[in-house]
């Protein structure tokens, strides 16, 4: 009886979880009106604010390696990576190319196409590019109970294909919260966002800390 | 010789001269690439025809595209397959990082060999002197550089790669990608093809084309909307040859044409310009003749310079073949032609000392031409007969007021303060602006733009060019140069390295332990190990580093391969200066700056200076023989004249060009032989007291006419050419037409000579004075129309011509005149004298210029030159006393 009850449950389960996953899974190219609904939230094009914390794993080495800083966006300046741990140093991304600057040691990063596309991603990312990620990737969503989603990114043809398995954005109801992404040979990168601020003015010591090509 | 010898010689002569060059011409050369204009066999010319004919030069830049879609994968690899297949195609490459793939493979291959010297000189620069360095030590720098390198934002897209590289010695290959162009995206797919054949030759042009038109259709079947751009050595070296060649064409044809119709004007008789016509034809044949036989080796720009002989021949035909028609007499013309065609001919046989072979054909073309053109001429003069050229034509020298002359020289001689030499290569370019504009823009798009200073590092072998690259570096420092041998250790360091490793057996052990107290996990490094083990136990050697070098080079996509080059007689590494910086230590190096057009300008720049030195040698040549054969007083004169004629074109160059180059001194010179040819004609009618011959006018307009075409021509130095032949002649004639002030004016006008005649404007009968010289005169009288001439108006224009005469020499600072008193005799040598045209007077006094009773004996000619009437009359000269008293 004990048996039976249990196979009843664990088919009811199966049941509510099918019926509940039918609801809420969506992907870029039919997304449902919950994930429209996220869609009109982020794609707002005000300057974005954020800490991070990046975690990278790699399969010789036994411990993640920690990251953290600051990512600034705007639609008119690009993308920046503050890192502040394990050092000081800048990346800044623009249509233009890939500054990094660390003191007072600057270059141009990104002459390979995977590198430039890994680069990139990131700018696209944070510009809610949803066309492009139609294009680059297959697409699978689903939303959780609480209003947090997940969007997983399969990578189709090109550069991004050669060094990327898989990316995952999940978010909630303060936008988008991380950034998880599986490299070829087993390497991992996890970047959680926190203290998002978005309309943000920046100031001049700010601009020339984050966007060292604005002042070239 | 007789007329019949002189046809059948001349007939043999044409035989001989095109059976040489039926035997000789396929056994020449004819080169047309500019690179083959270089002088010398040095290394640098060396290089630069590797360059153009088997590096740079059989490169062409490519580009796909369709409208605002992307091409195809499909479509591209269709693309692809068809250029494989050609056999003008040696290699392609799509111009993105996967270019580099192969190379990429070749230096990962041999990262140990040539890399890790590198590393270990960062690290341990005493190494190779044999400091102590223990495997501990080596383990530890190679974790802590990894380490750092993990703590890295860039190391995210790396990091794949340190287990099979724990040295990251494939990082030292970054700026490896910086030379790669940056294609922007979105203009298609942009490709590198190296042709298997020269630029310059058929099948490095149309029939490679015909292939990419092919491999495009391919193409399309996938994608139909497929465009298709591309630009490179051979698509400019086509379109300028069948440029310049159509160019030719119009020039030569329209040149031709204005020729003969100014021949034809002037001469109306078909005989003459058959004659001048095979002058030039002989001349130019004779000239190629002596070319082909001199040289194995012609370049096609001495046979479009030395095309200027025919402007230099035909005046020489026109002066010999109309010699009886005009005032001179034949020794004079004669004298004037052998004059100004020997030394003119010597001024261009001179030329065959030059060191430089191109110097030398033109040389040999346009002096053989010349002492050929003067000999075709003298046989093709006509024994006698012939009808005087009217004298319409012809213009008296010297006759402008005196102050003419200085004053033009004060106006245009300043110029010459102007005068910079300024030698470009782009000179002998045909304009090709829609082939530019395809070139240009494809380069923007690849951006190929980017200007860094080029230096290629060269040696016998390739192992010969790494040597001498090391040893630049070792001197130069090799601070912000880029080179492939930041790639590639010499043999020496990368023997030391291995044996250095080798000598430490237990380096694995102690990074494999350095690699697990940090965090690591050692067995991930499994492949470099491996690797690792077979590095140390290979055996390496010259043959072997060689093998790898020329792999390399190979594998190199596109432009890049210039930066490891292996020729037949030369290979080199190609060195990149950073923007305005420049390459130091260049002497006592085999090393030179890359700079193809510079080095082909410079090389112009040693032409002109050399055809100056000779040509300055030449004119002193020809002023001595001026001297023998005329005197000094008049050779010099000429020489002047002919001097400051080209001085004069010069100037005027100056006022119109921003820098004067070879092109200006080949037309200065050939200006200068031309003008001196005037200048002799100018001085001997002057002396005579007749008017220039008209076929020096005929030559004026025809040679004004010519370069007057070639003035139009798209190519600048053939522009410059004619311009500055235009110039030379232009001043010529304003010189022999003003005053010259050192001169001693013998001309009497013809028009106040008849005006001074006691007859009155109605009566007289004389149309033209042809020349006084002694005691002969010589008129023309040209009968009205529609009426038949009869004997006693041609006896009373005998008579005038008697008192132009007397007019002509005035006694004791007065003219005289007189009276005809009597006809002596008077024999009509034909029965009935009917004639329209004019008729040729001669008339001699039988006594020299004196007062009372004077005998002429005159002539009449018809334009045959067949006498009409002669006649013996008494002219009486009222002595002064008489002429006073009747006062």
């Amino acid at each position: 009886m004990e048996k039976r009850l249990l196979i009843l449950f664990t088919l009811l389960c199966g049941l509510f979880t099918a019926l509940h996953s039918a609801e809420s899974n969506f992907s870029l190219e039919e997304p449902n009106a919950a994930w429209n609904a996220v869609v009109e939230q982020m794609e707002g094009a005000d300057p974005v604010r954020c800490r991070f914390h990046e975690e990278r794993e790699n399969t010789f080495y036994r411990h993640p390696r920690i990251f953290g800083g600051v990512i600034r966006w705007s639609s008119r300046l690009g993308l920046s990576i503050q890192y502040k741990e394990p050092g000081d140093s800048v990346l800044q991304i623009t249509e233009a190319g890939i500054l990094f600057k660390r003191g007072d040691d600057e270059r141009v990063l990104g002459n390979s196409s995977e590198q430039q596309a890994m680069f990139e991603l990131f700018s696209r990312l944070f510009a809610w590019d949803l066309e492009w990620m139609e294009e680059q990737f297959d697409s699978q969503g689903q939303f959780e109970a609480d209003g947090n989603w997940i969007l997983s990114l399969k990578p189709r043809e090109g550069a991004l294909s050669d060094s990327v398995q898989e990316i995952r954005l999940a978010g909630g109801a303060q936008g988008l919260a991380e950034i998880a992404l599986d490299l070829r040979g087993g390497r991992k990168t996890r970047i959680s966002l926190s203290e998002q601020e978005t309309r943000v003015v920046f100031d001049d010591e700010e601009l020339k800390l984050a966007f060292p090509s604005l002042y070239e | 010789m007789s007329k019949r010898k002189n046809w059948i010689a001349l007939a043999l002569i044409f035989c001989g001269l095109l059976a040489v060059l039926v035997y000789r011409i396929p056994q020449v050369h004819f080169a047309t690439s500019v690179v083959d204009l270089l002088p010398g066999e040095n290394t640098e010319v060396e290089v630069l025809r590797e360059l153009a004919d088997r590096d740079q030069g059989r490169l062409l830049v490519l580009r796909l595209n369709a409208g605002e879609q992307a091409v195809s994968k499909r479509a591209l690899n269709a693309f692809q397959e068809a250029l494989d297949a050609s056999e003008r195609v040696e290699a392609h490459w799509i111009m993105d990082e996967s270019a580099l793939k192969e190379a990429g493979g070749v230096l990962f291959e041999q990262r140990y060999r040539w890399l890790l010297p590198q590393w270990m000189d960062k690290h341990y620069p005493g190494w190779r002197s044999g400091i102590s360095v223990g495997d501990e030590d080596v383990a530890a720098t190679l974790v802590d550089e990894l380490e750092a390198f993990l703590d890295s934002p860039e190391a995210f897209a790396f990091s794949d790669m340190i287990p099979s590289d724990p040295f990251l010695l494939l990082n030292q290959l970054i700026e490896l990608g910086d030379i790669l162009p940056a294609v922007s995206k979105g203009d298609g797919v942009f490709l590198w093809i190296k042709q298997a054949d020269s630029p310059f030759v058929e099948a490095g042009q149309d029939v490679l084309f015909a292939d990419l038109d092919r491999a495009l259709e391919e193409a399309r079947v996938e994608q139909a909307d497929l465009e298709m751009l591309y630009t490179g050595v051979s698509v400019f070296a086509q379109a300028s040859k069948a440029g310049i060649k159509s160019e030719i064409q119009r020039l030569n044809l329209l040149g031709l044409l204005l020729v003969l119709a100014i021949t034809v004007f002037a001469v109306r008789a078909l005989s003459p310009v058959m004659r001048i016509g095979m002058v030039l034809v002989l001349s130019l044949l004779s000239a190629l003749a002596v070319v082909v036989v001199l040289f194995s080796t012609v370049h096609i720009i001495a046979l479009v310079i030395g095309s200027v002989l025919s402007g230099i021949a035909v005046d020489y035909a026109f002066h010999l073949i109309l010699v009886d028609r005009h005032g001179l007499d034949e020794k004079s013309v004669r004298k004037a032609v052998i004059a100004g065609s020997v030394s003119s001919a010597l001024g261009f046989i001179v030329l065959l000392a030059a060191p430089l072979s191109f110097l030398r054909q033109v040389g040999a073309f346009v002096g053989g031409g010349l002492v050929a053109a003067l000999i075709f001429a003298l046989l093709l003069a006509p024994r006698q007969g012939g009808k005087p050229l009217s004298q319409g034509l012809a213009f008296r020298g010297f006759v402008g007021p005196r102050w003419l002359g200085p004053a033009f020289l004060l106006v245009v001689l300043p110029g010459l303060a102007f005068l910079k030499w300024s030698d470009r290569i782009s000179d002998l370019e045909y304009p090709l602006p829609q082939i530019k504009a395809v070139d240009q823009s494809l380069r923007q798009q690849t951006g190929g733009a980017a200007v860094r200073n080029a230096y290629l590092v060269y040696g016998e072998d390739l192992m010969g060019a790494r040597e001498a690259l090391y040893r630049w570096s070792q001197a130069s420092g090799d601070a912000g140069y880029f080179h492939a041998g930041r790639w590639m250790a010499t043999l020496e360091a990368s023997e030391a390295c291995r044996q250095f490793f080798a000598a430490r057996p237990g380096f694995i052990e102690s990074l494999n332990e350095e690699l697990e107290s940090r965090g690591f996990v050692s067995d991930a490094f499994e492949p470099f190990q491996k690797q690792w083990q077979a590095y140390l136990e290979e055996k390496s050697g010259s043959r072997m580093y060689q093998e790898a070098v020329e792999q390399l080079a190979r594998a190199l996509p596109g432009p890049l391969q210039s930066f490891v080059h292996e020729g037949e007689r030369l290979s080199w590494f190609m060195v990149l200066a950073s923007e305005g910086q420049a390459l130091e230590h260049l002497s006592d190096m085999p090393i030179m700056a890359l700079n193809p057009s510079g080095l082909l300008s410079s090389s112009f720049g040693k032409y002109r200076e050399t055809l100056e030195a000779f040509a300055i040698f030449c004119m002193a040549g020809i002023l001595l023989g001026l001297v023998i054969a005329y005197g000094w007083k008049r050779g010099l004169s000429a020489f002047v004249v002919a001097a400051f004629a080209v001085l004069s074109s010069l100037a005027i160059c100056a006022y119109l060009y921003e820098g004067l180059g070879l092109f200006h001194v080949v037309g200065a010179l050939l200006a200068f032989c031309i003008s001196l040819d005037y200048a002799l004609f100018a001085l001997e009618s002057d002396r005579s007291g007749v008017a220039v011959p008209a076929s020096v006018s005929i030559s004026v307009f025809t040679t004004l006419g010519v370069f007057g075409i070639l003035a139009t021509s798209k190519i600048p130095g053939v522009e410059q050419l004619a311009v500055t032949i235009i110039c030379g002649i232009g001043s010529a004639c304003v010189l022999l037409l003003a005053g010259w002030p050192f001169l001693r004016r013998r001309v009497w006008s013809m028009r106040k000579t008849l005006s001074l005649l006691p007859h009155g404007p109605d009566a007289i009968m004389l149309s033209s004075i042809i020349k006084t010289e002694g005691k002969c005169i010589e008129a023309e009288y040209t009968p009205p129309v529609g009426q038949a001439v009869l004997p006693e108006v041609l006896v009373e224009a005998m008579a005038q011509a008697a008192a132009a005469w007397l007019i002509q020499t005035p006694q004791g600072g007065e003219r005289r005149e007189g009276m005809l008193v009597v006809v002596q005799s008077c024999k009509l040598l034909q029965a009935r004298v009917e004639t329209t045209e004019p008729v040729f007077l001669q008339v001699k006094s039988m006594a020299d210029a004196r007062d009372g009773f004077l005998m002429f004996r005159g002539s009449a000619k018809d334009v045959d030159m067949q006498v009409l009437v002669e006649s013996v009359f008494s002219v009486f000269i009222p002595p002064a006393g008489i002429k006073e008293a009747k006062a």
